[in-house]
């Protein structure tokens, strides 16, 4: 008999309504999602309901209905379950300024419920992986934002978390710690779920086992990455167009990218037909898919193309 | 065992290793030794029938121990109200949250790191004494245990039970702002009285000291104080030896109310703390037709005249943009109490107003005013106004002004009726005191950068002044002649402009 896989996370019709002035507005509406062990990328735009549905799954929220289930249990009824398993790095987050790096660590560990030796060797491990150990002993209130955001990263994997929401973590961080970090997390994917929110699609594209797309609190899109890929594989095109043509383009289809080339532009074009008779077809990339989903000009195309 | 131990080493360290730590210390030892005159002082603090007991561990322990029973609990509990506030502030909240942290241990942990902070206070409070009574030499022998004991068994549990109730003020949602502070000045005030006169504290210490004096000099007919009192110059004060006394069963058992007290409130606070969640579904409750028609007809038609006044001068646009910054977010229940307290003013009797009403009218406006001076710094939007705003100072002045007619509106009914009646003495110190108020209000908020300073201080003295009638602290005046004999209405004005211009000094250097 075939083994059934054991789904860590299941979000079951998770929805929650927060109030905006005298009306109820739903951040997330009847969202539904499984987790499986590896890097999940959540996308979505700015005010998508993504950071709402991580303080949800951090068990910080209580939403206003659905269920969530970790590793078979409840976690609304009983979000201690998941907290000693969880590591949590929010998109806004602060440290106790006043104490060192290493202090601010082993309070993290402390509320973790780690013991000293452990959590001290935890410790040095992930400063010198986060190559912090310079600054180990200087005050929080003297690092800089990509400094402040590692020590975030580093209080987050602390507990060796099986669950681990991180949104946003690569804001504030240079090229280099960036890719840094995509590599770390790409080291810890393996038996462990990994949710990585972002609006920064190149930062999940090479790391993330499957996406989830979120618009307007709900769930668009949930697949592999390379399934995602192949949605949109016979939808994009690229095409070289002039300066004047360039402004009408944009207005009548997705552009995922464009480069100046000479006195003409190469553009990226997301688009469920060819855009012009010159537009040659083209591989698909995670950001055409992204768009493709996201974006309001996709039901254009579809009524430019009835017409 | 651990958690809870990291817990309070973080949250201890980040508290006193703030500069604001070292000022607390060197503030209350400067207290303490300003508690303990010499003899030939300008004035007197613990005064038992015209005599005090010489400057001896015994004497200075129990008056230590009465000082702090009575002053430490205002004090204390605004200093160590932040401890959840901090970790909100600073976003730490976010990172605790999602950790198996239970909100008992979090909050035990918050309550132990302020009872460490309180102890500190009065460590060195002690640790000030002894150096008092080195200094006045009047006994150099130094005995710790009658310096330390009323310490443990009168100022302990006090501090304990003021731990828990910041905590507690801190978890419940409506005491977490400025209606808590003004809350707690009112608690305290109100527990003064069952202090000094408690069977068991040291109410009943107070009663047997002053039965020992009357035994001791039974001719002697001089006066009682235990708070500030200028020395009289026909009353030499006198002293005398106290031997002291040793603890007993009955103040240990006095002990148990405020032990109580701590654990209630502890109790409270676990049951009411959010755990740093928003709440999820709030409360969707239409709007009354009360408030719809208070919006309409008082609020937008009194914007209308605002902006239609406010056209022609650029610092008048402004005037009504901080006016407009002021006034959002308050409830419109609060624009109806206004509204009630002016139409009071126009028809209770003037003594009434005078000393009651209109009093109540400005406090009424304590937690708007309070916002004078920091909005920016709350609002993080310090830099955003630096390179935007024209000019500081008028930017400082329509603050200012937002201000003042803000407690204008407050007064409105009165002010319409002394005009009417033409008590102009009055209307000028209708002005004077709102000038006050509102320079007090700025000055605190832009100096600490925090609501919590003006609504304490505003609030104590607000209460010793128009409503105690306290002449040196009255800035209204309600004892309109002697105010005006003593000079107070000048000293006031004279104050409000310095701090006006402090303030506005400040913030354009910023």
């Amino acid at each position: 008999m075939k083994r059934e896989v054991i789904m860590l996370l299941d979000v079951q019709s998770l929805s929650h309504q927060y109030q905006s002035g005298k009306h109820a507005t739903f951040a997330i509406k009847s969202l539904s999602l499984q987790v499986k062990p590896g890097i999940l990328g959540l996308l979505g735009s700015n005010g998508a309901g993504k950071s709402s549905l991580m303080r949800i799954l951090a068990t910080i929220t209580k939403p206003s209905e659905g269920k969530i289930f970790w590793q078979g249990q409840d976690i609304i009824k009983s979000p201690q379950l998941l907290r000693s398993e969880l590591g949590y790095l929010p998109q806004y987050f602060g440290v106790y300024d006043q104490l060192s790096g290493v202090e601010f660590l082993q309070y993290m560990a402390g509320m973790k419920g780690l013991n000293d030796s452990v959590a001290n060797q935890t410790i040095d491990d992930l400063l010198n992986k986060l190559n912090l150990t310079h600054a180990a002993h200087l005050p929080l209130k003297g690092y800089s934002g990509g400094m402040k955001q590692r020590i975030g990263i580093a209080q987050a994997l602390l507990n060796d978390p099986k669950l681990l929401i991180i949104d946003e973590p690569t804001v504030g961080l240079d090229p280099q710690e960036r890719a840094n970090f995509r590599q770390l997390l790409t080291e810890l994917a393996d038996e462990r779920c990994i949710i990585f929110s972002t609006h920064i699609v190149a930062d999940v594209e090479s790391i993330a086992d499957h996406i989830a797309i979120m618009q307007t609190g709900e769930l668009i899109q949930y697949d592999s990455t390379s399934d995602l890929q192949a949605k949109v594989a016979n939808k994009c095109w690229q095409l070289t167009a002039s300066f004047t043509e360039l402004k009408q383009i944009q207005h009548d289809f997705i552009v995922s990218h464009s480069l100046r080339k000479g006195d003409k532009v190469e553009l990226n074009i997301v688009a469920d037909f060819s855009p012009d008779e010159r537009a040659v077809s083209r591989a698909p990339t995670l950001e055409d898919a992204y768009l493709y989903y996201t974006s309001n000009k996709r039901t254009q195309t579809h009524f430019m193309r009835a017409s | 065992m651990n958690t809870l131990w990291q817990c309070i080493l973080a949250d201890f360290k980040q508290r006193t290793r703030q500069q604001s730590f070292i000022v607390t210390l060197l503030s209350m030892s400067v207290l303490t030794l300003l508690f303990f005159p010499s003899l030939d002082a300008q004035y007197q603090t613990l005064v038992i029938n015209g005599y005090r007991g010489i400057y001896n561990s015994e004497w200075l322990g129990i008056c230590l121990a009465m000082l702090n029973v009575l002053f430490l609990p205002i004090i204390c509990f605004y200093l160590i109200k932040n401890g959840l506030e901090l970790d909100r502030q600073s976003m730490t909240s976010e990172l605790i949250a999602a950790t198996p942290v239970s909100k008992l241990t979090y909050l035990f942990s918050k309550w132990c790191t302020n009872v460490f902070i309180l102890v500190c206070i009065v460590l060195v409070m002690l640790f000030s004494i002894i150096l008092i009574q080195l200094y006045y030499g009047e006994s150099y022998q130094i005995n710790i245990w009658a310096l330390a004991w009323p310490q443990l068994v009168f100022v302990m549990p006090m501090l304990l039970a003021v731990a828990s109730l910041a905590i507690m003020f801190e978890s419940i949602k409506w005491l977490k702002g400025g209606v808590g502070n003004v809350v707690y000045f009112f608690l305290w005030t109100a527990s003064i009285v069952s202090t000094v006169e408690s069977v068991s504290g040291i109410g009943s210490l107070l009663s047997q000291i002053e039965a020992e004096v009357a035994e001791l000099f039974p001719l002697q007919q001089g006066s009682t104080n235990i708070g500030i009192n200028i020395a009289n110059e026909t009353e030499k004060i006198k002293t005398f030896i106290w031997q002291g006394i040793e603890p007993t069963a009955i103040h240990l058992l006095g002990t148990m109310p405020l032990l109580l007290v701590c654990l209630i409130c502890f109790i409270f606070a676990v049951i009411y703390f959010d755990r740093f969640s928003k709440n999820s579904l709030p409360e969707n409750k239409p709007t009354s037709w009360l408030i719809k028609t208070v919006n309409t007809h008082v609020i937008n038609r009194l914007d209308a005249l605002f902006v239609i006044l406010a056209k022609p001068f650029s610092f008048t646009r402004f005037l009504r943009l901080e006016l407009k910054l002021l006034l959002k977010g308050h409830s419109s229940y609060w624009i109806i109490g206004l509204l009630l307290l002016n139409i009071i003013q126009l028809f209770i009797s003037q003594q009434l107003l005078v000393s009651m009403v209109l009093p109540i009218s400005w406090l009424w406006c304590v937690l708007v005013l309070s916002q004078l001076g920091q909005l920016e710094k709350q609002a993080n939007t310090v830099e955003l106004i630096t390179y935007s705003k024209k000019s500081a100072v008028l930017q400082s002045l329509a603050s200012y002004s937002a201000g003042w007619v803000v407690l204008a509106m407050a007064s409105s009914g009165s002010l319409v009726r002394f005009a009417f009646m033409a008590e102009w003495i009055l209307l000028t110190q209708i002005f004077i005191a709102i000038s006050f108020s509102v320079s007090l209000a700025y000055f605190c908020g832009a100096f600490t950068g925090t609501k919590r300073m003006f609504e304490i201080l505003y609030t104590a003295i607000w209460y010793i002044g128009p409503i105690q009638a306290a002449l040196y602290l009255d800035f209204f005046g309600v004892n309109s002649a002697a105010s005006w004999q003593a000079g107070i209405p000048y000293y006031f004005a004279a104050i409000s402009i310095v701090l006006l211009m402090l303030t506005v000094r400040a913030k354009s250097t910023h």
